[in-house]
């Protein structure tokens, strides 16, 4: 179960004088695929930020499975978040990177093994185990921050604009990837992008943002 | 871009530099290697003739200075001070550092002005202050009174590098190990610290260099023999009557053997930390 609930959501950064997110109320199905589309600088990654507990509420509500969150940290969420920048710890070899979630919630260290070999194995990401991130490609740190996110099997996935730093190419190959892995999964996901493609083609739903309001 | 013709051209361009780097270089070797060849010889032999290459090698000095001159006790105390004052410094100040260069909390601006403003106080200015509080506390003539000065006045150096290289960590590798489980503490010593290796091993160095050879604080605050740090100790070859220059150059050699080492093995990681961000 994921059903992620925002009512009346709203955001104000410490020395503006505009909420940079006005009231944003939405659900998100338990499994669903929703893209928050919109130009730069609209509030779409600033409500991604708050759902996942790494920016303070101004106002309104977050809820899991009808559960309000907003006072649980972002480490109890049991959110993961792939980021733009996909975030890769340097000083750790991809099995590393994918494990590190894993240790932190107590798994044991044979079902840690198990997870980590089995995803990176659907990721294609088995031959690189041993290396650290600075010696992988675009794409392969990309697979890697997405492995790190679905070796956790959280309640809900995140992505904030995580194509962008790739080729066309390759997103196109990504996108592809990504759309099959969270189909399979079938774990709850909000998608953050301005890409109208990439909204259409990867989504079950679409909300469009601007100027910090879901129109 | 210049021929093949013209490459005396690009020497003679560089030249400059080079004879500035080469007199650089004999101004501040030349002294050293006076020094480490004074150590062994004798006093007499460097009267007769100071700038001489030695005739016969007096290895037995070394020996000498180490067994007769107590320089086991100061260096064993030079030792403990500055191993115990490196180590609470890095994990003082990274911890200081982490707190400014990824928190923004009231008073962050003030907290940061107090703690650097460490860096403009000369010690002389605050050796009578010191003294006293020292006296106050029992901690005058006392290892443990050295050491808590040394971190005091070393802390706003050793924050100054590291907040400046922690703060280009991105903050999203914070927010993804947050998201994996961590706390803020787990956060520093999991992600901060490995990545902020290069310039700990700056701060470690610089600091252990600079305290083991201090002598301001510690010819003040250290008054019995046997408290000694091997700065005073070098001290016991110049009395006021005479000189014994030989085994000076000898202890001075004995005390710089393990900055010299620890230069060697971490000058590369030094100077990465320090000139990291210089270059975005």
């Amino acid at each position: 179960m994921g059903e992620v609930a925002l009512n009346g959501l709203s955001k104000r950064y410490p020395g503006g004088s505009d909420l940079a997110v006005k009231e944003v109320t939405l659900t998100v199905a338990d499994g669903e695929f929703m893209v928050l589309l919109g130009p730069s600088g609209c509030g779409k990654s600033s409500v991604l930020r708050m759902i996942a507990g790494l920016e303070p509420i101004t106002a309104g509500t977050v809820s899991i499975d009808g559960k309000v969150i907003n006072k649980v940290p972002a480490k109890d969420r049991d959110i993961a978040m792939v980021f733009q920048s996909y975030a890769l710890y340097p000083h750790m070899d991809v099995f590393n990177n994918l494990a590190f979630g894993l240790r932190r919630r107590s798994v044991p260290r044979g079902e840690i093994e198990r997870r980590v070999n089995a995803t990176a194995a659907k990721l294609g990401l088995a031959p690189f185990l041993k290396r650290k991130p600075h010696a992988l490609s675009g794409g392969q740190r990309q697979r890697v921050a997405l492995g790190r996110a679905i070796v956790r099997e959280p309640k809900v996935f995140l992505f904030d604009e995580p194509l962008s730093n790739l080729d066309a190419a390759l997103r196109v190959t990504t996108r592809n990837e990504l759309i099959r892995q969270q189909y399979d999964i079938g774990i709850t996901t909000i998608y953050v992008t301005h890409d109208q493609v990439e909204a259409m083609t990867m989504s079950h739903r679409i909300c469009i943002m601007d100027k910090g309001e879901v129109v | 871009m210049i021929g093949p013709g013209y490459q005396w051209l690009a020497h003679l361009r560089r030249s400059p530099l080079l004879l500035f780097v080469l007199l650089y270089t004999a101004l501040s070797g030349g002294p050293f290697l006076w020094v480490a060849v004074m150590s062994l010889r004798t006093t007499p032999e460097i009267f007769a003739s100071p700038y001489a290459l030695p005739s016969h090698l007096h290895w037995e000095k070394f020996a000498d200075a180490w067994t007769r001159s107590n320089y086991s006790t100061y260096f064993w105390n030079s030792t403990i001070v500055v191993v115990t004052a490196v180590v609470l410094l890095t994990v003082i100040g990274a911890m200081v550092a982490h707190c400014l260069a990824r928190y923004h909390f009231r008073g962050n601006r003030v907290a940061r002005f107090v703690i650097l403003s460490g860096l403009i106080l000369p010690p002389q200015l605050l050796i009578l202050s010191l003294f006293q509080i020292l006296l106050e506390f029992s901690l005058y003539n006392t290892l443990t009174g050295l050491i808590l000065v040394y971190v005091a006045g070393h802390l706003a150096m050793t924050v100054y590098i590291l907040e400046g290289f922690f703060a280009q960590i991105p903050q999203d590798l914070f927010d993804a190990a947050r998201l994996d489980g961590y706390s803020d503490l787990e956060i520093f010593w999991r992600i901060t610290l490995p990545i902020g290796a290069p310039a700990l091993f700056t701060t470690v160095t610089l600091n252990f260099i600079i305290l083991w050879n201090e002598f301001l604080y510690a010819v003040v605050l250290l008054t019995e023999d046997d408290k000694r740090t091997l700065p005073l100790g070098i001290m016991h070859f110049m009395g006021s009557h005479q000189l014994d220059i030989g085994m000076l150059a000898t202890g001075l050699m004995i005390a710089i053997a393990p900055i010299i080492l620890l230069y060697g093995f971490f000058s590369e990681t030094m100077i990465k930390g320090m000139t990291a961000g210089a270059v975005r």
